[in-house]
């Protein structure tokens, strides 16, 4: 179910009377018909992948139970093993078999020797990068003894399964999601009252820049050979914001649902193209990722200790391997490496930590040395995103060399004035809201309602007038 | 609790007021700007769907005028000449294009199915009556929230750059480069030729066409049947004794000019019921040759036709 059909406004407002009218008293009650609906969510687009999620409920809520119960280290190290390799089994199979494959046949017809192995017609269950790492993060944290674990297995399924964030996040840790669930909500007008804004803001994003920006992108990517350098630029820009639409639209929409049920869920997005470097962009885009990958991976890696070319290879690890986790192609394997190199010298100078707090926090605009940084961690980001975007690696490189051709002077082939005035309202709204957790927070600190509600219903009017044709998320085939 | 029910409860109503009251605004500037005018001065036009579309060449014709489009159903072609025959003093003629598919019941999917109903209504919704819309939101009410919110960014979108000539938008001669029908013929078996019983007639669609016919008869326009060439495997051709059925009876009264073989080599069809820009160029000339000999004054106008077919073979 996408939360930008027919479906899910139907769906939302009967699971919300059931949940606060119904199952209120009741809080099993409550949390089972979290499951039933979320089971429901995500069977509305294929029934035959609930089986996955059911049976990495079960194996995750066992082997958390057996952890806590085991004393021995070599028996729990086991236990642990177990699940990362169910949950990676899964994810493995699923979404890199095909190109493990393909890269295996590719490696030995090289060295002269030929394999016939046919590759599987296998369809990528949605949300499987998600919530394999969700529940991945509730054993581990059971391991290392962070987290104590639930006997509550309706509770548990709840966790795994929460609609608003099962297929494309925040990957919210047990630590914070889980003990949610065991005590009753309360149903907070200010809490509720955000949670709408924050669906709109959601939707806005999503609906209006995700989907308009993706039919020029789309566009311009898929005929490249056609374009001029500097349409190729504008087609490359329209990606960037339309990623970021979709991706940031959908975790406020899914953080402004979980709100309505009580939820709060963590911040995915702090408006990262407002940062001043790379290492600022990463603290701010995809945070529930970002630090999942730190937490788990850089730190038990020695993360910026040790010498330097200990501190090269975590980066590069972290960074290469978060952009394999984005899809199965060489494109986010060089996605995630070209980060790196941006990141690198940032950490080499150790100046990865000078930007932590919003630019321009206590003033409306930025001063120019800080614009200047923006902008050119702006276009940084840009020409990375061409290798997310491209088909192949050689599709990007024959992109980047017509950018960096005579051609980048010449006029543009197309110039959706349209397009480019609802991307600057946006950035508008976002840099006004940019000291809070989401755009619409406070709804930009106007204080008489009229004015607020004007606000909401001229946004409601774009989206209404200006929503692009429906496109699925872009994250939801990582 | 009852403070958020509350809120939304109040939210809902006033967001509705504001966006019909931007509806009927916007409708109204267009309604009131829109320009259905032709430069060329037009005598002739015709309308239909994507045969005629691609079959008249009209800058072969003389004081000729397409305006035929893919997919049109008779509906949206029924609110496309109002316009047209308004804003058009020029116009003495409109064909219509009346072949064998555009009776069949399928066809009502053309006035309320999903594309098509998007298509047509973002650019004629301002031109449409309460009750038409209250058709279109009966046959599909998910799709008409669509098409209205498109046909919203439509008219701002003419509103805020003044530009309310419709003339690119109603239609015109499509350059057709396809060539497809020696393929077809290889896996296309003859036609299976259906009694008038077993074809369902698309009732909704012809009741426009009807409308079409009164509202042009009531401008003191002549109306004209045309049939455009098809190949003799089109297999929409099965109807066609219903479609001679109606043709003489519900539509007695409406000439009818009769191009179905026409002579086209394979290379000159896209495929079995268009003509390709090659088949456009030949059928063009020789059809204003006709205009220009007096076609639409003949007497007998069929045998007219099949002679100057004959002689063209």
């Amino acid at each position: 179910m996408l939360f930008n059909s027919i479906d899910f406004a139907i769906f939302l407002p009967i699971v919300f009377a059931l949940y606060w009218f119904v199952t209120q008293k009741h809080l099993k009650l409550q949390n089972l018909l979290i499951v039933a609906a979320s089971y429901l969510f995500y069977g509305w687009w294929d029934w035959r992948f609930l089986s996955l999620i059911a049976f990495s409920t079960i194996v995750d809520y066992t082997i958390g139970v057996t952890l806590s119960k085991q004393k021995n280290h070599s028996k729990r190290k086991l236990l642990l093993w177990i699940s990362i390799l169910v949950n990676l089994g899964f994810l493995g199979f699923f979404k890199y078999y095909n190109f493990f494959l393909e890269n295996f046949i590719s490696a030995f017809s090289f060295f002269g020797t030929e394999i016939n192995a046919n590759s599987l017609n296998i369809i990528l269950p949605v949300g499987i990068s998600f919530y394999t790492f969700q529940t991945l993060s509730y054993t581990i944290d059971i391991y290392r003894k962070k987290l104590e674990p639930t006997k509550d297995i309706v509770a548990f399924s709840a966790f795994v399964s929460f609609f608003p964030q099962l297929v494309a996040g925040p990957i919210e840790r047990a630590t914070n999601l889980l003990p949610q669930f065991y005590k009753k909500r309360q149903f907070i007008y200010a809490n509720a009252i955000d949670g709408m804004r924050q669906i709109l803001w959601g939707m806005f994003k999503k609906v209006v820049i995700a989907d308009n920006c993706a039919r020029y992108a789309n566009d311009i990517f898929n005929h490249s050979d056609d374009y001029s350098g500097s349409t190729l630029v504008l087609g490359a820009i329209f990606f960037t914001f339309q990623i970021y639409g979709d991706f940031s639209g959908y975790s406020d929409i899914a953080i402004g649902t979980s709100r309505l049920f009580g939820f709060n869920l963590k911040q995915n997005f702090a408006f990262p193209y407002f940062s001043r470097d790379i290492a600022e962009f990463w603290r701010r885009w995809h945070i529930s990722l970002s630090t999942w990958f730190r937490d788990y991976l850089y730190i038990p890696l020695g993360g910026s200790r040790g010498g330097t070319s200990m501190k090269i290879r975590n980066i590069f690890i972290i960074f290469v391997v978060s952009g394999f986790w984005h899809g199965a192609n060489w494109t986010f394997i060089v996605w995630g490496a070209l980060n790196a190199v941006y990141f690198l010298p940032l950490l080499l100078t150790k100046s990865n930590r000078n930007n932590l707090e919003i630019v321009a926090y206590n003033r409306s605009l930025p001063k120019l040395s800080e614009f200047l940084s923006i902008l050119l961690t702006f276009s940084l980001t840009v020409i990375a995103w061409i290798f997310f975007r491209a088909e192949n690696i050689s599709h990007a490189f024959s992109i980047i060399s017509e950018i960096f051709s005579n051609s980048i002077f010449s006029s543009l082939e197309v110039l959706p004035i349209k397009i480019i005035i609802l991307i600057s309202f946006m950035l508008i709204i976002e840099w006004f809201g940019r000291k809070n957790k989401h755009a619409l927070s406070n709804a930009l600190q106007l204080k008489k309602r009229y004015m607020r509600w004007s606000l909401y219903i001229f946004i409601c009017i774009l989206i209404f007038v200006f929503k692009g044709h429906l496109q699925e998320f872009i994250y939801f085939q990582f | 609790m009852k403070r958020f029910i509350k809120s939304i409860l109040y939210f809902i109503p006033i967001l509705g007021i504001a966006v019909v009251a931007l509806i009927c605004i916007t409708t109204f500037i267009d309604y009131k700007n829109a320009d259905f005018s032709f430069k060329s001065h037009p005598k002739y036009i015709i309308t239909g769907h994507s045969q005629p579309e691609s079959a008249y060449n009209d800058t072969i014709i003389s004081d000729f005028k397409n305006i035929s489009f893919t997919a049109e159903s008779y509906f949206y072609n029924f609110i496309k000449i109002k316009k047209v025959l308004e804003d058009n003093n020029s116009i003495e003629v409109v064909f219509i294009e009346f072949t064998n598919n555009q009776i069949n019941k399928e066809k009502d999917q053309w006035i309320w199915g999903k594309d098509y109903m998007l298509r047509g209504f973002e650019k004629y919704a301002s031109f449409m009556s309460f009750d038409e819309k209250l058709m279109l939101i009966k046959k599909n009410p998910v799709n008409f929230i669509n098409a209205l919110s498109l046909s919203e960014n439509n008219k701002i979108t003419r509103i805020l750059s003044h530009n309310h000539n419709y003339e690119k938008a109603l239609g015109g001669f499509r350059y057709l480069k396809r060539y497809e029908l020696d393929s077809l013929i290889k896996v296309t078996p003859d036609v299976k030729y259906l009694s008038t019983e077993e074809i369902e007639v698309s009732e909704k669609n012809l009741s426009y066409l009807d409308d079409m016919i009164e509202f042009c008869q009531a401008k003191n326009k002549r109306v004209i049947f045309v049939r455009s060439p098809i190949h003799e495997k089109y297999p929409e051709l099965k109807n066609d004794e219903k479609f001679l059925e109606i043709l003489n009876t519900r539509y007695a009264d409406i000439e009818f000019l009769d191009f179905l073989k026409f002579p086209l080599s394979t290379s000159e069809r896209g495929d079995f019921h268009h003509i390709n820009h090659k088949g456009a160029k030949v059928y063009s000339e020789w059809f204003a040759n006709l205009l220009k000999d007096g076609l639409l004054d003949k007497e007998n106008k069929q045998e007219f036709i099949n002679n100057r077919i004959k002689r063209f073979k």
